[in-house]
């Protein structure tokens, strides 16, 4: 961004005719490097970062729901070919979306490089040498005094010293800057958006975000396998992810029990025993909703909760074909909540249940619900299908969702068989076709499990960036010059100014304050201002 | 400007189907099976994973050394599986003579079902209770697991001489146990 004024500054005093000579390669290649790291450029650039990623939440992303990308494209069969072909459903790892950040990084470090040169030169050479005139200072003043010429530059160098000034005195005038940290941020804002952009780029490539669901009881591997949800970057190493494990212990959650905001969580924390390196060691930890797991780079957050119904499944053989806890999930703040059941290997027939978990039970007018979300009045209703769960066909499916095409809802009646079960009770298919126990309730949680290496790069990016805007902002550069003259007649005549090196010019009053304190008639004789 | 933008894209189109090819590899689609062989050369330590059974009985895989062992990775709650558990039992049953042990890792699973699953399929060879992947994880370094269905073939010495990825083939993993079962008994270490 400097590179503009910097050639303004130097081209017209070129020896060079305004007729320029054909440009070689290494001509073209000095335009096209000089237009790219322009301000203007990088602008452009951020502005076309900017609208590079609206796609990216207008449209389906496959990263994060690469079930609505599927919907889309049965939605729209022909405009969805050329919309995945140029990417607009891995937005953020499109070429075209990698290419403008890379020239927007290229361009920024362009900039910010040759100003952090020319910055560190500045603050070596200190204060330039007295102008020969300082008509161009907005503030000036002059007046005589019978004081020694020597005597005066003195006083004005403590003075200024004084008020932090960085002075340079010479045999008739004293230069003095200050504020110079107005350049440091400014600068320090540039560099500082280039490491939130390089900071945000890590994170991107080498980052993951997985979650996984872990009941009371059972534990969790950081491998590939164990997750249930895993969005990574293109360069993370799925096979080299930090080893580590924990078990949950217990879940426990409390909540407000009166009042208008019965109901609400207050608190949940999660009791775990974690193995940090695998080595069969493990160590107690307590993970809260703001107090994740650390370990290494890889953090363990406690995002969500709810129950897991054990039940134990007996086919139409008398056999247990299922053991132990299903995990429901949660349809409202009461933890009202649905799951199935999936018993693939019953026989004779394939069972499959569905219903509702309902930790405080009620079942007034609007149908069976939860109005508590502890455990006050556990039931389990379920319903009951029989057939084919179309597990066998090869195509994955949800744990979460019972998929009837090829099964037939168990009826008594003429009615759906549903029953509604305490902890103990069993619920017996007719025509003996199995039975299913509720045998107790445990609590599961939800982790999500992030590795964000670029995180602490961009906070500490974003620190700088606010502190180099302010000190850009509100830190005024100004220089005062205070030049002497002896007067034939034994007089010396002292001239004073001071001019902003930026747009915000020197404090108001500051050079009279200081000229006032060396000597110069103070009120009757006001500085002159342009 | 614009050229460069379009330069820059085009070599990044480029790199990243480089980086694609490699994606898909790892990538389970039902039906195809990468496959990954290693020579006898390169291969590493052998792979020991001790732990219980579906019956709570110890298990280890050092107890199949001298013979080539097929480890399958597998759980009731896995599609695939169901795919694929038909043609292990049988070839289990059929190589049992012929120095081949079949053993599985059964990983997040409940063991009731797990054995209802093997119950169904008729599958006589032991299997690892595994719910948090911990026998996975030995394979880390060497071939690691990253999909369930994977099917991983040990040499007579318990070194990992072949992986395949997702639903094992039939005629693929025969290949792969004959080579195994070719291979010189003292190990062709060179």
């Amino acid at each position: 961004m400097s590179l503009e004024t910097e050639r303004a500054r130097s081209e017209p005093r070129s020896a060079e005719p305004i007729r320029q000579p054909r440009l070689g390669p290494a001509g073209w290649a000095r335009w096209a490097w000089r237009r790219l790291t322009s301000m203007r450029t990088a602008l452009a650039l951020l502005a076309l970062l900017a609208l590079a990623a609206v796609p990216g939440s207008l449209l389906p992303q496959r990263g994060i729901s690469p079930a609505d990308v599927a919907g889309f494209r049965e939605r729209y069969p022909t405009v969805f070919p050329w919309l995945d072909r140029l990417g607009f459903f891995e937005v953020y790892s499109a070429p075209w979306f990698a290419a403008v950040y890379l020239l927007l990084l290229v361009s920024l470090t362009g900039c910010v490089l040759p100003r952090c040169r020319q910055l560190w030169r500045g603050w070596r050479a200190g204060p330039p040498a007295p102008p020969p005139s300082l008509a161009r200072y907005t503030e000036r003043q002059a007046w005589t005094t019978t004081r020694a010429a020597s005597d005066v530059l003195a006083q004005a160098a403590t003075e200024l010293r004084r008020r932090r000034f960085r002075v340079r005195s010479e045999p008739d005038a004293v230069t003095a800057e200050k504020g110079g940290l107005r350049e440091l941020g400014n600068l320090s804002f540039h560099l500082s958006l280039l490491v939130l952009l390089v900071g945000v780029a890590v994170g991107s490539l080498y980052g993951f975000e997985g979650r996984v669901i872990v009941v009371e009881g059972a534990g969790f591997t950081n491998t590939r396998t164990q997750y249930d949800d895993f969005v990574g970057g293109p360069w993370v190493d799925e096979t080299n992810l930090e080893p580590f494990a924990f078990t949950l212990d217990s879940f426990s959650a409390r909540y407000e029990t009166s009042g208008p905001q019965t109901g609400t969580p207050r608190d949940f924390s999660a009791k775990i025993a974690y193995d940090a390196d695998l080595d069969g060691d493990s160590r107690p930890f307590e993970i809260r909703v703001n107090r994740p797991l650390v370990v290494g780079g890889t953090k363990v957050f406690l995002t969500g909760n709810g129950y897991a119904v054990d039940v134990t499944v007996r086919d139409g053989s008398g056999e247990p074909v299922f053991a132990g806890p299903v995990v429901f999930l949660p349809l409202d703040g009461n933890l009202t909540s649905d799951g199935v059941i999936k018993v693939p290997d019953a026989r004779p027939v394939e069972l499959g249940f569905e219903g509702l978990f309902l930790p405080t039970a009620s079942f007034e007018d609007t149908g069976p619900r939860s109005v508590f979300p502890q455990l006050l009045e556990p039931q389990l209703l379920l319903n009951a299908w029989t057939g084919d769960l179309g597990l066998s066909s090869g195509t994955p499916q949800s744990v979460y969702v019972l998929d009837t095409s090829g099964m037939e809802q168990v009826m008594v009646d003429g009615e759906p068989f549903t029953q509604a079960l305490r902890v103990g009770e069993t619920m017996t298919l007719p025509g003996g076709q199995g039975s299913v126990t509720f045998d107790g309730v445990s609590r599961f949680a939800n982790f999500q499990i992030a590795y964000d290496p670029g995180k602490e790069i961009s906070l500490v990016a974003a620190l700088l960036l606010l502190a180099g805007l302010t000190a850009s902002l509100t830190v005024r550069h100004r220089r005062v010059v205070v030049r002497v003259r002896p007067g034939s007649d034994g007089t010396t005549s002292v001239e004073a100014g001071s001019l902003g090196l930026t747009r915000l010019g020197p404090p108001s009053g500051e050079l009279a304050r200081i000229t006032t304190t060396i000597g110069a008639p103070a009120a009757d004789d006001e500085p002159t201002k342009e | 400007m614009v050229v460069l933008a379009v330069a820059v894209t085009g070599a990044l189109m480029w790199l990243r189907g480089g980086v694609s090819d490699a994606e898909d590899a790892g990538q389970v689609v039902a039906g195809t099976s990468p496959v990954a062989e290693i020579p006898p050369g390169q291969r590493t330590e052998p792979v020991d994973v001790s732990g219980t059974d579906l019956d709570g009985n110890p298990l280890s895989l050092a107890d199949f050394r001298g013979d080539v062992v097929v480890v399958n990775v597998w759980g009731s709650w896995c599609v695939p599986c169901r795919e694929e558990a038909p043609m292990l039992s049988a070839l289990s049953e059929e190589l049992a003579g012929r120095g081949v042990s079949f053993v599985g890792i059964d990983v997040r699973d409940n063991v009731t079902a797990a054995k209802a699953f093997e119950n169904r399929y008729g599958i006589t060879y032991p299997s690892f209770d595994d719910p948090q992947a911990r026998a996975v994880l030995a394979f880390q370094g060497t071939v690691p697991v990253q999909a369930v269905p994977s099917t991983i073939v040990l040499d007579r010495q318990g070194r990992v001489a072949a992986r395949i990825i997702g639903v094992a083939e039939e005629s693929t993993l025969r290949a792969l146990v004959d080579t195994a079962l070719a291979e010189p008994v003292t190990g062709a270490t060179p």
